[in-house]
């Protein structure tokens, strides 16, 4: 009987020779993925792709299906992480040094006002690409069975990544941030205090004074900077790791053979539950059957090198180019901060223009109830929702009207940001926006 | 309690507890510390972040010799102090340009104020006559202080604007 009788001590000559394929092989524990064995090895061994399962369905691959969106506001993320270092390098948090090195830059230091604009685009489009890519989950119905939580936390993501904006464009001090920091936190105000608190508590712990000054300034940007980043980064990873644990993707079930059952048997019930799609992890747990089948994966997977990752890779290009190509847009720098004074009108950026509307009417009613009924009202559609029909199907037509009023929501919220943004003039009265009195921010 | 816990053939009918009393006990009792050290850490938090002295402005400012107030004629707007001082035949009233809203400055237009964030209007006297503003514009009571200057005391407010004149009408 033939054993391995041990690796054959090499000379040192030999050693040597192979001194550089042991070295690239100490780094990387695979070869090149050209076959499938190694495919699977680098997404399963390498510390940047482990997220990713190793195989992906076909249909989550269909660009006509997810538009990319939540992988392009992801990469949004990505990119507002690595301009907003570059940033804080010469960023100080002082009220009489943060404009004038805002101002300074245009001229002193070269490529600052292209990290400055890239990071404020990009921040513009991640707010779009949110209430975009939560659009499409809605439409497609992916909020629905297992994946309900995962929706709980995308609005969590939209509430964190409207308050990385509003903290973000505080830091320049200038008009636009003194004045919406001094209505922002004003709106706190309204929020009702803790009993035993002699000034509104909520105010009082992001201003930590009773004015708007220095000491709130350095309180929004370690927000801005190292508290929301980290929590919005943690919940971003716990995002893709329930679609991973759900299963990947939502999509409809497959019509041509049925994906594969992974029956759980849970060890202290009875209980057995064959959720429908999941994910495969096992070899065994791949098909259902009375004998394993040899040389087939599960129906319409394919490896996600190179598949899922180029789908990655063109959604982050696009992204990128869309940044890099609007941040020859110079981002705008107001008048340094008057604290005497808000322009007229005041406005704030288009995606608050809505709140800001809404809170011309009542502050408590626009600025508190409606913001926090929206939100709460948003994470129970899943629980509230009891049409089992239309889970990854654009437009299902048995939820019409789930449809209908996520429409009419969505356009609602679209009319309050276009009539904040076009038919507001000076002391925020109604203009028309052809008139000559028209002054947009 | 069955006998191996991980079986499937589990007797519906030994009143199985799925939880030992000890494991029972064992959770409650690392939830009430998990709770306890959370309360401490928000309770530590809330005291850290809402100071006990804040930087306050003295509430209490000078508006200058009364001799050049009072000379003067009409409604001044004062951006250090946020206030707007009218000067009318020798008396003088002062009234705040802080919108009751959301805290702009408001502007002085024919009709009264006019807030530039949200579009609070005022009539002549600070009575909020519409958009979101609950509260009118409050005046401040105006006196003689020690020096011989004529002093605002912010904390000292009244709606009445035919008492907020000094010197007061007869």
């Amino acid at each position: 009987m033939a054993v391995f009788p041990g690796k054959r001590r090499e000379t040192w000559l030999q050693h040597i020779a192979n001194l550089p394929s042991a070295f690239v092989r100490s780094i990387f524990r695979h070869n090149y993925p050209n076959n499938d064995v190694d495919r699977s090895e680098i997404v399963f061994k390498n510390f940047f792709l482990h997220f990713h399962p190793v195989k992906c369905h076909r249909h989550s691959l269909d660009p006509f299906y997810t538009l990319g969106l939540g992988t392009i506001t992801a990469s949004m993320f990505m990119i507002l992480l690595f301009t907003g270092i570059i940033l804080m390098f010469y960023y100080i948090p002082a009220e009489d040094r943060a404009y004038d090195i805002m101002k300074d830059w245009q001229d002193t230091t070269p490529f600052a006002m292209m990290y400055r604009n890239m990071h404020r685009w990009s921040a513009h489009l991640m707010v779009l690409f949110v209430f975009l890519h939560m659009s499409r989950v809605f439409y497609t119905g992916s909020y629905k069975n297992t994946r309900r939580f995962n929706w709980v936390v995308g609005v969590m993501l939209m509430f964190l990544t409207l308050v990385l904006s509003f903290t973000g464009y505080l830091l320049p001090w200038d008009q636009l941030a003194f004045w919406a920091v001094t209505v922002g936190t004003n709106i706190a105000g309204y929020v009702p205090n803790l009993p035993g608190f002699e000034y509104n508590v909520n105010r009082v712990m992001l201003l930590a004074s009773n004015s708007v000054g220095q000491d709130a300034l350095i309180r929004f940007y370690v927000l801005h900077v190292a508290f929301l980043p980290l929590i919005t980064g943690t919940l971003i990873g716990v995002h893709f790791w329930r679609i991973r644990k759900d299963g990947g993707l939502s999509r409809p079930p497959d019509t041509i053979r049925p994906d594969p059952y992974r029956v759980v048997q849970r060890s202290d019930t009875k209980e057995s539950f064959a959720p429908g799609v999941k994910r495969t992890y096992g070899l065994m747990e791949l098909v259902r059957g009375t004998c394993p089948t040899v040389d087939k994966g599960p129906y319409q997977y394919v490896f996600t090198w190179p598949h899922l990752l180029r789908a990655e890779l063109v959604a982050f290009m696009l992204a990128l180019v869309l940044v890099i190509g609007l941040s020859f847009i110079d981002a705008p720098l107001e008048e340094p901060a008057n604290p005497t004074k808000p322009t007229n009108p005041s406005k704030a950026p288009w995606y608050f223009l809505g709140l800001q509307e809404a809170v011309s009417y009542s502050a408590f009613w626009g600025g508190v109830f409606m913001p926090l009924a929206i939100i709460v009202g948003l994470m129970l559609i899943p629980y509230l929702d009891r049409n089992p029909y239309g889970e990854g199907r654009w437009f299902h037509r048995s939820r019409y009207l789930g449809i209908f009023f996520w429409t009419l929501f969505m356009t609602w919220q679209g009319l309050l940001i276009v009539v904040g943004t076009f038919f507001r003039g000076a002391n925020w009265g109604w203009i028309w926006p052809w008139t000559e009195n028209y002054a947009r921010h | 309690m069955p006998k191996y816990r991980n079986s499937l053939n589990v007797d519906p009918n030994d009143n199985d507890p799925l939880m030992s009393r000890r494991s029972f006990l064992a959770i409650v009792g690392t939830g009430v510390c998990l709770i306890g050290l959370g309360a401490l850490v928000d309770a530590s938090l809330l005291g850290f972040l809402y100071p006990n002295a804040m930087k306050e402005p003295p509430s209490v400012f000078s508006l200058g010799r009364p001799a050049e107030v009072l000379a003067r004629d009409g409604k001044v707007f004062n951006p250090k102090q946020k206030i707007f001082m009218e000067t009318n035949l020798g008396k003088v009233r002062v009234q705040t340009a802080v919108c009751t809203h959301l805290g702009c400055t408001v502007n002085a237009v024919e009709t009264g104020y006019k807030c530039p964030c949200h579009g609070s209007t005022y009539d002549r006297h600070g009575r909020n006559t519409g958009g979101p503003a609950p509260l009118p514009l409050v005046y401040y009571k105006v006196f003689k202080g020690a020096s011989g200057d004529l002093m605002v005391d912010k904390s000292k407010t009244t709606l009445d604007w035919d008492a907020a004149w000094y010197p007061p009408i007869a």
